[in-house]
């Protein structure tokens, strides 16, 4: 079982446990001529926690013997090996996820045009490194295209900017 | 309304322009998506959900759903031949001989025999679904809840115990996509579940946000990871139309990959990617020259592109006549109509014959057009693939917000794509295959509510789900199912040891 995988095992558990108390304790099972609220997300709750411990023997067990495996983690460690280089790729996706965060924080409070230049011009300095002019140019011309789209074509409400409106 | 007449009357609807239209737009998008590496059929059908709220009927929209489904389907063929790569999943067999082929400089008859095989597999399969739809459709309106609920727990669980490598991790994702489903208000209580106090949660996950986050975000983060690692490589394509030996090769090898899509194709979870592997292992087991699969067989190219085809019209049947979708891209379609008010299932013949026959008509429409954008267009298809990813990741990203943003207009909706985003980057680093999410998400509430209303129905009874002879008979199916996986299982289990001393 590799970190990650761990990881999502343990949580799947914990998940489990988590619904099941909750379903039973706040949300009440009802009775089986009528179940209650709890009933169904209950029984989830235990398939979780079931499916979570057999993931972890089945790993146990099988992890030593199967040539599969093996060649599974081979693959894994060749593709780490192969994204990590530089270190770069996870630093992308680092600034990537802190640019979509930073548009969904500003899409309502800056209005939908503006906080889509901020949001494309951060991607193309922070993400993809380009200069300035290239970065300016594709910022403007996609923020234009999507506007179009969206505003005039599709006639999708959008926020607008509070101080404009 | 009989077979004849209902075709008839679909093909009225599907040939007026507006609707011939949104065919072509379905195609196109879906020829594009199959070209591009990481953005499946799924994914693309997910971005769009929203844009059908402005559509003002169900049947352009379903159209134009269905449309970049089936499309996706020839587009894969081309980068698999091409370059290797495969655009989605089911093309991933396409490359062994494929790319093989373009090697030895016959990329344009394979390209070819791709996009006929793909054609005839698509229109016979649609012909097949004409036939079938209707009387399944017809038995199914004699389904209670208990019935219900036996057809959509299994079917889901059918469509988990094929889709991905690991069963007991397909379980966890399916467990976690009926979970979802149960945020907000419960139907029968009144209570509301899983909240935590958050208002927004009240009235539960949009079915969009989800399926944008977890399949669009999801693979846009997957791969910027791995982005630089694909190098584009042009080949020279030539004549793309096959010669006649070539033809004669390959015939009888669309003719099974034709069989065996439309069967498969029908069984949830089945689809198009088992479909291409099995007819695969067909074609090399009952070739003459079985040395020449992985050389360049052009067998190896017809059989498993016809099947993939076959299989993408043939699971519309279990989603017009049951109201099940076998898959994730099915999944999207069956939100597609819900989000245009109508309900997939036994009804829709009856209540939305324009929807049912209307989408029918239309993928024989649209297989015509597939194939003129296909053959003679392949060389702009393969420019595509130039477009930077540095500005196709970010507009994607923002087709997945103003999608899911404009569905209720709250940006607690954006917070809840970025985390569906996360989600669907986990499962693809961890391998685990996502699609029984949505699946169950969908499906979630119809097993929720027939339980509780079988329940009510038997008194508190559980053999109520085995006493009753339909719903006795699929979970009869589905035991022989599952003991004949076990069987298999156990059968490969004593098979490898030997295979490894080999090796």
């Amino acid at each position: 079982m590799s970190r990650g995988e761990n990881i999502a095992n343990l949580v799947t558990i914990a998940l489990g446990v988590f619904v099941a108390y909750h379903s039973y304790h706040s949300l009440k099972l009802g009775i089986l001529i009528s179940p209650g609220a709890g009933f169904m997300p209950f029984l989830c709750g235990v398939a979780l926690m079931v499916l979570g411990i057999f993931w972890r023997i089945q790993a146990f067990l099988l992890k030593p013997s199967r040539h599969a495996d093996r060649f599974h983690d081979a693959q894994v460690v060749e593709g780490t090996a192969e994204t990590s280089a530089g270190l770069r790729p996870r630093v992308k996706l680092c600034l990537a996820f802190v640019t979509t965060l930073a548009y969904a924080f500003l899409f309502e409070r800056i209005g939908f045009l503006l906080s889509t230049l901020v949001f494309m011009l951060g991607w193309q300095m922070l993400v993809e490194r380009e200069r300035w002019l290239k970065s300016i140019i594709i910022t403007a011309l996609c923020a234009a295209a999507m506007y179009t789209l969206f505003r005039y074509l599709l006639r999708v409400e959008l926020p607008s900017n509070p101080l404009f409106s | 309304m009989n077979i004849f007449d209902g075709i008839i009357s679909g093909f009225f609807i599907a040939l007026t322009p507006g609707n011939l239209l949104f065919a072509f737009l379905g195609a196109l998008i879906g020829t594009a998506v199959g070209v591009l590496p990481g953005l499946g059929p799924a994914a693309t059908i997910a971005l769009l959900l929203p844009i059908t709220y402005s559509i003002p009927s169900p049947v352009p929209a379903v159209i134009m759903m269905a449309g970049i489904y089936y499309g996706a389907m020839y587009g894969g063929s081309t980068t698999s031949i091409l370059l290797n790569l495969p655009g989605e999943a089911a093309s991933v067999v396409t490359c062994i001989d494929g790319y093989k082929m373009a090697q030895k400089g016959r990329a344009g008859p394979a390209l070819g025999i791709a996009a006929i095989g793909s054609f005839i597999a698509g229109t016979v399969s649609v012909v097949g679904l004409t036939l079938f739809a209707p009387p399944i459709a017809e038995f199914a309106l004699s389904f209670g809840p208990p019935e219900k609920f036996s057809l959509a727990l299994l079917g889901l669980l059918m469509a988990v115990t094929l889709s991905g490598d690991s069963i007991t991790k397909g379980l966890v994702v399916m467990v976690l996509g009926l979970l979802l489903s149960a945020v907000g208000i419960d139907p029968i209580s009144g209570k509301s579940r899983f909240d935590f106090g958050v208002t927004e949660l009240q009235s539960g996950f949009d079915f969009v946000t989800i399926a944008v986050g977890v399949f669009g975000l999801g693979e846009i983060a997957y791969n910027l990871e791995r982005e630089g690692s694909v190098e584009i490589i042009t080949t020279k394509v030539g004549q793309v139309f096959p010669k006649m030996a070539d033809w004669a090769k390959s015939r009888l090898a669309i003719l099974r990959g034709t069989l065996i899509g439309f069967f498969i194709g029908i069984i949830p979870g089945g689809g198009a990617v088992i479909s291409s592997l099995v007819s695969y292992a067909v074609e090399k087991k009952i070739s003459r020259h079985p040395e020449e699969f992985g050389q360049g067989a052009i067998e190896g190219v017809a059989g498993p592109e016809s099947a993939n085809n076959a299989a993408s019209s043939a699971s519309f049947i279990p989603l017009l006549t049951l109201g099940i979708p076998g898959n994730a891209a099915i999944a999207m379609i069956f939100a597609c109509l819900l989000i245009k008010g109508v309900k997939p299932g036994p009804f829709l013949i009856v209540e939305h014959p324009d929807v049912f026959w209307g989408v029918i008509a239309s993928m024989y429409v649209g297989n015509i057009m597939l194939i003129i954008l296909n053959l003679p267009l392949v060389g702009v298809w393969v420019q595509l693939l130039r477009v930077p990813y540095g500005i196709l990741a970010p507009v994607v990203i923002l087709f997945t917000a103003i999608g899911s943003y404009s569905i209720a207009n709250q940006a607690f909706d954006l917070y809840a794509l970025i985390a569906f985003g996360v989600l669907g980057y986990v499962l693809r680093r961890l391998k685990i295959e996502a699609g029984p999410l949505p699946l169950a998400f969908i499906l979630g509430p119809m097993i929720e509510g027939s339980m509780r209303q079988s329940l009510l129905m038997s008194g508190g009874s559980f053999l109520i789900f085995v006493s009753r002879p339909i719903s006795f008979t699929i979970v009869g199916l589905f035991t022989l199912f599952v003991l004949g996986q076990v069987v298999f299982a156990v059968r490969r289990a004593r098979r490898s040891p030997k295979i490894e001393t080999a090796v």
